[in-house]
C-alpha cells in the first residue's frame, strides 16, 4: 500500500474543479452556443472530469503505474471496438463498392 | 474454523471450498453434456430420416406428431444444443470445474482469493440453468433463434412471441455473471496468491490457459450481456435497437450492430473455451513424455499474442452479412495472422513429444487426440478465414465441421483429459484404464467419421440449420451421407456411456489413489488424494518449474517435484 | 483481509492487496459493459438520419443539479476513506451515510424526472433517443442503487467497529466502485444529455 494520501484540501480543490467544469458545460448548452463548439467543449470537459476523478478520488495518481494497466486496457480496447463499428453502423448509408 | 462439525448443507451445498464448488460445476456440466448430446442425436436422426418418428423416445418428446421431430421443434433443437454445449456443459467443466479445482492447489494457496464470491458464482450458474430448463415448459416452447440469438429474429415478438426465448436470454445473462465472478477469482488468485518461489515462469501451462481464458471473459462477456439486454428491450419494452424499416415502431436502429456486438464476444468465446485445453495439453504432453515442455516461454507468449488478436478478428463470422468489404479484408488479414502463434505452440507440442519416453495412459491418449483433431480443426480454420472462400462455405456444413473439430473434438477431448487426469486427485480413487482406453478409441473413430464427412457435405453446398436435405434437388445425391453421419453419431453417443459408467463406478468402487499416481511435478501432486481441507498447512516453497522431467543429474527417479529443495541446484529454472 | 492466503506469498503481479486487485478486475468488466451500451448509442446516433436536440426534451438544469449531487457524493466518499485512514470512526460513519444519502437523492431526482418525461410522451419506445436514454441512464441508475445498498452495508459494519486505521480495505474498494459510477455519469451527462 502506498504511503502518500491526498489531504482533505486536495479533495476539496478537485471537487471545486469538478463543479466548475459542470457549470461550464450546462452554461454553454443553455446559452445556445454553436453545435460544433458545444461538442468540442463537452468532450473536453467530460474527459477532464473523468481524469480528475480517476487520478485523485480513485487514487491512480498515487498508485504505481502498473495499476493503470487495469483500467487502461479496457478503455483502449473499448475505443478500438467502437471505432470498428463505424464503417458498418455510422456510414451505412454511404455508398459502398 | 471451530471444532464443531459444519452442517451437511454448509459443507456440500453452500460451501465456499473451491474443491466442493469445482465438483458442483463438474456434475452440472456433465448433466448438460448428456442433455446436449441427446439433442445432437435427435438432430442427426431428423437429418438422416426426415420426419420419421424417433425410435424409443420419440413418442415421449414429440407426442403431437407421432414421435417425429416437427418443423417448430427443429430450430429449438439446434439452438438449445449449441447454447447448452457452449455455456452449460463445456464452460462449467473446463472453466468452472478445472479452474476452480486446480488453481488454488497449483499456486500453493489454501483457497481462492474470494471464496464466498466463488460460491455465488456457482449458484448464478445454477439459477441460469433453472431458467434454461424452465424454457422447455412454457407455452410456445424453448428458444429457436439459434445459439447466436441473431436480431431481428430474436428481437421481434411478432415472429417469436414465446417467453421461452426470453428465458434463454436471461439464463445466458445469469451464466455470464457466474463466469465473470469466477474469472475475477481466477485472475486474482493466479496473479496475487502464488506461493514463495512460484514465479510466473514456473506456472503450469494449465494455469496460463485458465488465466488467458479468464482475461478474455472479463473483457468480452460484458459486451454480449449488453447486446442481450438490448434484445430483451426490443422484445418486451418496445425499443428498436436492432430493427429498422417496417418492423420498427419509429425510425429504428440497425440490424448489423447486433452481429458486431455478438461476435465481438463470440469470437473470443471460442478461444475462451480452448485456452484451458491448450494449457492442459502443454502440461500433460510434458508429464507423459517425461520431458520438459518444449519452448515454454514461446508457448506462453504466443498464447498472449492470440489473446490479444482474438479480440480483433470477429468480423470473419460476418463476411456474408453485408458488412463493409474493406473492413472484412482487415479482419481476414488479422484472422490469418492468428495462425502464426498457433503454429508456434503447436510445434512446441510436437517438440515436447519428440524423443520423449511416452507413457500411453488414458489422459495421454486424449491429449494426443486433442493434438490430432485440433490440427484438422485449426487448418480448416484457415479456409474459413479467407473472405473469398468463406462466401461459398458460410452457413454450410463446412463451418459446422470446422467448429465441431475445434469444439466437440478438441475441447471435448480436453475435458476428458482433464477428468481422467485429475479424477484421482479429486476423488481419491482411480478410474478404470481399460474402459478409458475403449472410450477413447471408440470416441476417436466415431468423432472423425461424423465431422470429417460434414466438411465434404459443406463443400457440396449442404446448408446448416435445415431440417430436411431431401427438400433440395442438389442435396439428394448426398443424403446417404446424412444417414452415415447419423449412425456414426449414434456410435459416438453410445461410446460416452462407457465414460459415464466408468466415472460413476470409480467414484464408489475405484481403487484408492496415491498422492501422485502420474509422477507429476506440480504443486497439487505433493498433497494427498483427495487433498486436505485447506490444501497446505504451511505455504509450500517452490524451487523450480513444473516440468522437471528427465533431469540428467538425478540418481534415483527421472523427475523433480516443484517443492524438492534439490531442484534449486539441479533444475534448469 | 486476505484470510485464506498463506502467511508469505510470492511477489504478486501488483503490489496491492488482493481485494483492491479484485475490485479493479471487476471494474474492467464494468468498463466493457458500459462500452457495449454507450458505444452502441454513439454509433446508432451518428448513423441515424435525424436526432432530436436533447435540450428540447430533457430538463437540462435538473440533470445538471443531479450531476452536482453525484459529484458531491464522490467527495464525501473520498473523505470517508480519508477519515478511516486516520482512524476517525465517527467521521467515517458520517461520510458513509452522507454518500448514501446523496446517492438516494440522485435516484429520487432521476425517478421523478423519469415519471414526468414519461407522462409527457418521452418513453423508452417513443424514439431511438428515448430507447438509448432510458437504457443507459437506467442501467446507470441500477448501478447507483447497488452502490447505495453497498454503502449502507458498510455503514452497518462500521457501526460494529469492523474498520480501523490498519483495516480499511473494503472502504477503499467500495470507493473505487462508487467513483467509477460517477465517471460513467459524467460521460453520460455530457454525450447523452447535453450534446
Amino acid at each position: 500500500m502506498t504511503t502518500t494520501h491526498p489531504t482533505a484540501r486536495t479533495y476539496l480543490v478537485i471537487y471545486g474543479w469538478l463543479i466548475g467544469l459542470t457549470i461550464l458545460e450546462v452554461g454553454v448548452v443553455l446559452a445556445g452556443w454553436p453545435q460544433g463548439a458545444i461538442v468540442t467543449i463537452l468532450i473536453a470537459t467530460a474527459l477532464a472530469k473523468a481524469l480528475l476523478i480517476a487520478l485523485y478520488f480513485m487514487h491512480l495518481k498515487f498508485d504505481r503505474p502498473l495499476v493503470w494497466l487495469l483500467p487502461g486496457i479496457p478503455v483502449v480496447l473499448g475505443i478500438v471496438f467502437v471505432l470498428a463499428l463505424f464503417p458498418d453502423v455510422v456510414f451505412h448509408l454511404v455508398q459502398r463498392m | 474454523m471451530s471444532e464443531q462439525r459444519t452442517s451437511f448443507i454448509r459443507k456440500y451445498i453452500f460451501s465456499t471450498s473451491h474443491k466442493v464448488i469445482a465438483i458442483q460445476y463438474l456434475i452440472t456440466g456433465l448433466v448438460f453434456l448428456a442433455m446436449g448430446g441427446v439433442m445432437a442425436l435427435l438432430i442427426r436422426w431428423q437429418l438422416a430420416y426426415p420426419w420419421q418418428p424417433v425410435p424409443l423416445i420419440g413418442k415421449l418428446l414429440f407426442p403431437g406428431s407421432g414421435g417425429a421431430v416437427t418443423p417448430e421443434a427443429y430450430p429449438v433443437l439446434f439452438t438449445m444444443h449449441g447454447g447448452i454445449m457452449v455455456f452449460f456443459a463445456l464452460t462449467p467443466i473446463l472453466l468452472g470445474a478445472m479452474g476452480n479445482y486446480t488453481i488454488p492447489l497449483e499456486v500453493g494457496a489454501r483457497d481462492m482469493a474470494f471464496p464466498r464470491l466463488n460460491m455465488l458464482s456457482y449458484w448464478f450458474l445454477f439459477l441460469g440453468s433453472v431458467l434454461l430448463i424452465a424454457s422447455f415448459f412454457v407455452p410456445e416452447g424453448a428458444a429457436g433463434f439459434g445459439w447466436t440469438v441473431y436480431a431481428p429474429l430474436s428481437s421481434s415478438t411478432a415472429v417469436l412471441p414465446g417467453w421461452g426465448q426470453d428465458l434463454f436470454i436471461l439464463g445466458l445473462a445469469l451464466d455470464a455473471v457466474s463466469i465473470l465472478m469466477g474469472g475475477l477469482n481466477y485472475i486474482t488468485t493466479i496473479m496475487q496468491l502464488r506461493a514463495p518461489g512460484l514465479t510466473l515462469r514456473r506456472l503450469p501451462l494449465t494455469l496460463w490457459g485458465l488465466f488467458y481464458s479468464a482475461v478474455l471473459n472479463t473483457l468480452w462477456l460484458p459486451i454480449v450481456v449488453a447486446a442481450l439486454f438490448m434484445v430483451l428491450c426490443d422484445r418486451r419494452l418496445g425499443t428498436a435497437f436492432f430493427v429498422a424499416g417496417p418492423l420498427a415502431p419509429h425510425e429504428g436502429g440497425q440490424v448489423l450492430l447486433y452481429q458486431h456486438l455478438f461476435w465481438g464476444f463470440g469470437h473470443p468465446e471460442v478461444y475462451i473455451l480452448i485456452f484451458p485445453v491448450w494449457g492442459l495439453v502443454g502440461d500433460l504432453l510434458s508429464v507423459f513424455s517425461r520431458k520438459p515442455a518444449f519452448g515454454y516461454k514461446a508457448t506462453v507468449l504466443s498464447m498472449l499474442v492470440i489473446t490479444i488478436l482474438s479480440g480483433i478478428v470477429w468480423g470473419h463470422h460476418m463476411f456474408t452479412s453485408g458488412m463493409n468489404p474493406l473492413v472484412g479484408k482487415a479482419f481476414m488479414f488479422l484472422t490469418i495472422t492468428v495462425s502464426v502463434p498457433t503454429a508456434i505452440f503447436f510445434l512446441n507440442w510436437l517438440g515436447t513429444l519428440w524423443r520423449g519416453a511416452i507413457r500411453l495412459t488414458v489422459p495421454m491418449l486424449f491429449t494426443l487426440g486433442v493434438v490430432f483433431v485440433f490440427a484438422i480443426g485449426g487448418l480448416t480454420g484457415l479456409f474459413n478465414a479467407l473472405q473469398t472462400f468463406d462466401v461459398y462455405i458460410h452457413d454450410t456444413y463446412f463451418v459446422v465441421g470446422h467448429f465441431h473439430y475445434t469444439l466437440a473434438a478438441s475441447v471435448l477431448f480436453g475435458a476428458f483429459a482433464f477428468i481422467y487426469f485429475w479424477f484421482p486427485k479429486i476423488f481419491g480413487r482411480q478410474m478404470n484404464a481399460r474402459l478409458g482406453r475403449l472410450h477413447f478409441w471408440l470416441s476417436f473413430v466415431f468423432l472423425n467419421a461424423v465431422f470429417s464427412v460434414m466438411m465434404f457435405l459443406g463443400l457440396h453446398g449442404h446448408m446448416r440449420r435445415i431440417a430436411d436435405a431431401t427438400a433440395y434437388e442438389f442435396l439428394k445425391p448426398v443424403q446417404h451421407w446424412n444417414v452415415f453421419i447419423g449412425w456414426a453419431a449414434l456410435g459416438l453417443g453410445l461410446s460416452q456411456l462407457l465414460f459415464f459408467i466408468n466415472f460413476l463406478y470409480s467414484l464408489f468402487k475405484g481403487a484408492p489413489a496415491p498422492a501422485n499416481p502420474w509422477e507429476a511435478g506440480s504443486l497439487a501432486w505433493t498433497v494427498s488424494s483427495p487433498p486436505p481441507e485447506h490444501n497446505y498447512e504451511t505455504p509450500p516453497r517452490v524451487w523450480c518449474g513444473p516440468h522437471e522431467y528427465g533431469v540428467p543429474s538425478l540418481t534415483n527417479g527421472d523427475w523433480l517435484s516443484q517443492t524438492d529443495p534439490q531442484a534449486a541446484k539441479l533444475a534448469r529454472s | 483481509m486476505d484470510r485464506v492466503t498463506s502467511a508469505e506469498v510470492e511477489i504478486p503481479l501488483l503490489d496491492i492487496p488482493a481485494g483492491k486487485f479484485g475490485m479493479w478486475v471487476f471494474l474492467v468488466s464494468e468498463i466493457m459493459f458500459f462500452t457495449g451500451l454507450i458505444g452502441s448509442y454513439i454509433v446508432l446516433r451518428l448513423g441515424a438520419s435525424s436526432w432530436p436536440k436533447p435540450g428540447e426534451i430533457l430538463n437540462t438544469p435538473l440533470l445538471g443539479l443531479n450531476t452536482l449531487v453525484l459529484l458531491s457524493s464522490s467527495l464525501t466518499m473520498a473523505l470517508a476513506l480519508q477519515a478511516i485512514q486516520q482512524g476517525r470512526q465517527a467521521a467515517l460513519k458520517r461520510y458513509l451515510l452522507l454518500t448514501a444519502a446523496l446517492g438516494v437523492t440522485f435516484l429520487f431526482i432521476k425517478g421523478c424526472d423519469y415519471v414526468h418525461m414519461w407522462h409527457k410522451g418521452f418513453t423508452i419506445s417513443s424514439s431511438l433517443f428515448g430507447s438509448c436514454y432510458y437504457l443507459l441512464t437506467g442501467f446507470h441508475g441500477l448501478h447507483v442503487l447497488s452502490g447505495v445498498i453497498l454503502l449502507v452495508c458498510l455503514w452497518a459494519a462500521a457501526s460494529r467497529g469492523v474498520f480501523s486505521a490498519a483495516q480499511y480495505g473494503r472502504i477503499e474498494y467500495s470507493g473505487l466502485y462508487w467513483h467509477f459510477i460517477d465517471i460513467v455519469w459524467v460521460i453520460l451527462f455530457a454525450i447523452l444529455c447535453l450534446v
